[in-house]
């Protein structure tokens, strides 16, 4: 028998658990988090269930349907565009009213819908309890109890999707949709006559169109106005529009609004049940300590300092383990492998580079670790709120911050692209330059290979300090931003704050695995590659050996000679002022092409630097090498890891800061020089002043 | 002189991968989601 072919859409309020839906009924692992936001791209899974062949379209999450955002869009143009054959609507029974304004703009669409009520237990939590038969009856479709993050209801889910001739049911039993009243009913009436008329609007729904006309959603007008009788729809527009208002006093959009709401307002009185028994629900006990305006901040400082005691306790001895093993292998290689240039690349190159990369694995799995545990637990919404009127000072939205945390967790390109939930044009440029200042996953061992070789008594109070640092430069540049290029005030902060719930071991796993494998992707692959590049770059042309040398000496005069460090040569008048030697700007520019080269880098230029196999310090790990250095000093080591904080971000970030921004040449000049400018001169302040001061020296 | 031929093929290798790696537009995160390989950073 042949299969038949369901597009489904889900679509739903920012945090209503969509991606946790859309994971359990695909069996993806797409990535999901207590928090708004989370999806801002369409994604694809798929399914099959009674002979249907699925494909699950998770769209971002939206709490309309309007123009205002580039998720909002993305969803809607979705729906109409690419005609799915249903939507599922997931819906949070806990904000069910809120939820169902949504609803009331997806039902304009004329598309078949499915409810998923989510998140039935938080209900039941706040002693209230949703009534599945009423509401199916007051909305006219499938209502289904779903509880996402446990898998119950999701077999149901996808029976009803799949049901034999539902479809046709839906078509016969017509949805219940918003009564706008008689004089807008006839103002849409007006609007809808004018677009059937239209051939060239045929493909969108002409209520919708029409509502959306009323409403003044830009890319409606702007639709209507590319065709031929598109100055008679907008005049006809303008006329109604000016009716409503003189009719209610309030412009049409306002009274449309209103309408909706008290759609949703009435069906969620109707279908919401008080309990008998009330659950103790935790979330406003613990959200009145760690909202409190004295607590917030302070609260919020100590789980940072948590999460980076957390990482570097449990993770030390097994850093020190995998450093061991890679220390074992070079001595293996080098014994087993013929001198020569082969030899090198293996033991100087791969092992010496990549392995420095490696060795931090264990840390960057406890980090995502710690991370995702207070993520999935609610706690990092209420960061954001805490840190709101913060970022306000700075020009900043408070929505920002989420696009922070996420390059501060794994990487500046999600943290980029999640810039897309503010609405605000100017605050997500803002956003977007500043989110690279954040230590992502791939800077994230650079800066513990420093600690480590230079603060290794305060590791977790230093590398704290060091995030704190970052935030601060972010906050300051959004402020010297948007107090020149990027003028104007943030636009209101409104975000939900979800429940609390213990979260599950699997969930952090799973998220903790999936960052962590992505580190290793990428040091097996692009870092491999990079890596064996430097080194033909620090190893060639090949110099004769002088007798009179010692191995180490001519090893020296090798690198001295090679391209790169010719190269380097060049480049050392630019940055002996803030204390860093030409050679070791290799690896800063080489970290531009992936941060965690930087590490690669010095640990094959440091390799290669010590040849004698029967010398300790050849093999001994790269902090140690660092901290033996007589050239490197902490000072030296903390202008080193300013700079890395400030310099443009990696390659692949710039071309999605410069995607994202809309191609402007001008923003993306701004990031690349700007940024450059802005590190060399911090680095020299602190380089001097850290002297002068006898700092660190 | 054959130790070097092998380095040289590796580096060639090694610049014409990396430059796939970059025209592909890097890392995953960049690619967008693909549900069949599914990128740990889709957001």
């Amino acid at each position: 028998m042949k299969e038949k072919q369901l597009t489904v859409g889900l679509a739903g309020n920012p945090n209503s658990g969509k991606s946790t839906i859309f994971n359990a009924l695909t069996g993806s692992n797409q990535h999901t988090g207590n928090y708004p936001g989370v999806t801002i791209e369409k994604k694809y899974g798929h399914k099959k269930h009674n002979d249907y062949s699925i494909t699950f379209v998770d769209l971002p999450g939206t709490y309309s349907l309007s123009a205002y955002s580039d998720d909002e869009i993305i969803a809607r143009d979705f729906i109409i565009k690419d005609k799915p054959d249903l939507i599922v609507d997931v819906i949070d029974a806990s904000n069910l009213e809120r939820n169902l304004y949504l609803f009331t703009q997806i039902r304009e669409l004329n598309i078949p819908i499915v409810i998923a009520l989510n998140m039935v237990d938080i209900l039941e939590t706040k002693g209230l309890s949703a009534n599945v038969k009423k509401l199916s009856d007051l909305l006219g479709l499938p209502v289904i109890p779903i509880v996402g993050n446990k898998g119950t209801g999701i077999n149901d889910l996808l029976d009803t999707i799949t049901q034999t001739g539902w479809l046709e049911h839906t078509a016969a039993h017509p949805l219940a949709k918003v009564d706008y009243g008689t004089d807008i009913a006839n103002e849409i009436s007006k609007l809808e006559e004018l677009i059937q008329k239209e051939p060239s609007l045929a493909e969108y729904p002409k209520t919708w169109l029409s509502i959306k006309l009323l409403d003044n959603d830009p890319i409606a007008i702007k639709i209507a106005a590319q065709t031929l009788s598109g100055a008679k729809i907008l005049d006809q527009n303008e006329k109604s529009r000016n009716h409503i208002k003189e009719h209610f006093g309030e412009s049409a959009e306002a009274k449309i609004a209103e309408y909706r709401y008290g759609f949703a307002s009435s069906v969620t009185k109707t279908a919401i049940e008080k309990l008998d028994k009330k659950k103790i629900d935790i979330t406003p006990i613990i959200d009145r300590v760690v909202l409190n305006r004295f607590l917030g901040l302070p609260i919020f400082a100590a789980v940072m300092f948590l999460i980076f005691a957390f990482t570097f306790t449990v993770s030390t001895p097994l850093v020190d383990l995998f450093e061991q093993f890679f220390e074992l292998c070079g001595t293996f290689f080098t014994n087993v492998i013929p001198e020569g240039q082969i030899q090198s690349l293996v033991v100087d190159g791969l092992i010496g580079g990549v392995g420095g990369v490696l060795s931090f694995f264990p840390l960057v799995l406890f980090m995502f670790f710690a991370i995702a545990f207070f993520e999935d637990s609610g706690y990092m919404a209420r960061a954001a709120f805490v840190m709101d009127k913060i970022m306000n000072k700075f020009g900043l939205h408070g929505k920002s911050f989420l696009p922070m945390m996420i390059s501060t967790n794994g990487c500046a390109v999600p943290g980029i692209m999640a810039t897309r939930t503010l609405d605000s044009k100017r605050d997500r440029l803002v956003t977007m330059f500043v989110s690279p200042f954040m230590i992502c996953g791939a800077k994230l061992p650079i800066f513990v290979l420093f600690v480590g070789a230079f603060f290794a008594e305060h590791q977790s109070t230093v590398m704290f300090l060091m995030y704190v640092l970052s935030v601060c430069i972010a906050l300051t540049a959004a402020k010297i931003l948007t107090k020149t290029v990027l003028k104007g005030e943030p636009a209101h902060f409104v975000m939900e704050l979800p429940p609390y719930h213990i979260p599950t071991l699997k969930g952090i796993l799973l998220k903790m695995w999936e960052r962590g494998w992505m580190y290793i992707k990428k040091a097996g692959t692009i870092i491999v590659l990079l890596t064996i590049i430097l080194w033909a770059g620090f190893r060639y042309p090949a110099t004769d050996e002088d007798p009179n040398l010692s191995p180490d000496e001519n090893a020296a005069v090798q690198i001295e000679h090679s391209y790169l460090g010719s190269l380097s040569t060049v480049i050392e008048p630019l940055v002996k002022p803030i204390g860093i030697d030409g050679q070791k700007t290799i690896a800063l520019i080489a970290g531009l092409a992936a941060k965690e080269v930087v590490v690669s880098t010095l640990g094959t230029l440091y390799s290669l630097g010590e040849v004698d196999p029967e010398d300790e310090e050849a093999t001994s790990p790269l902090k140690e090498k660092l901290a033996n250095d007589p050239d490197w000093s902490p000072l030296k080591a903390i202008v080193f890891l300013i700079f890395c904080l400030i310099y443009p971000p990696c390659v692949v970030a710039v071309t999605v800061f410069y995607r994202e921004t809309g191609s402007k040449i001008k923003w993306l000049l701004l990031l690349v020089l700007g940024n450059t400018t802005a590190a060399w001169i911090i680095s020299f302040l602190v380089f001097r002043l850290g002297t002068l001061l006898k700092i660190g020296v | 002189m054959i130790e070097n031929i092998i380095i040289g093929l590796v580096v060639v290798v090694a610049v014409i991968l990396a430059i796939k790696y970059f025209r592909k537009g890097g890392c995953d995160c960049a690619k967008g989601c693909d549900p069949k390989k599914k990128p740990p950073c889709c957001k």
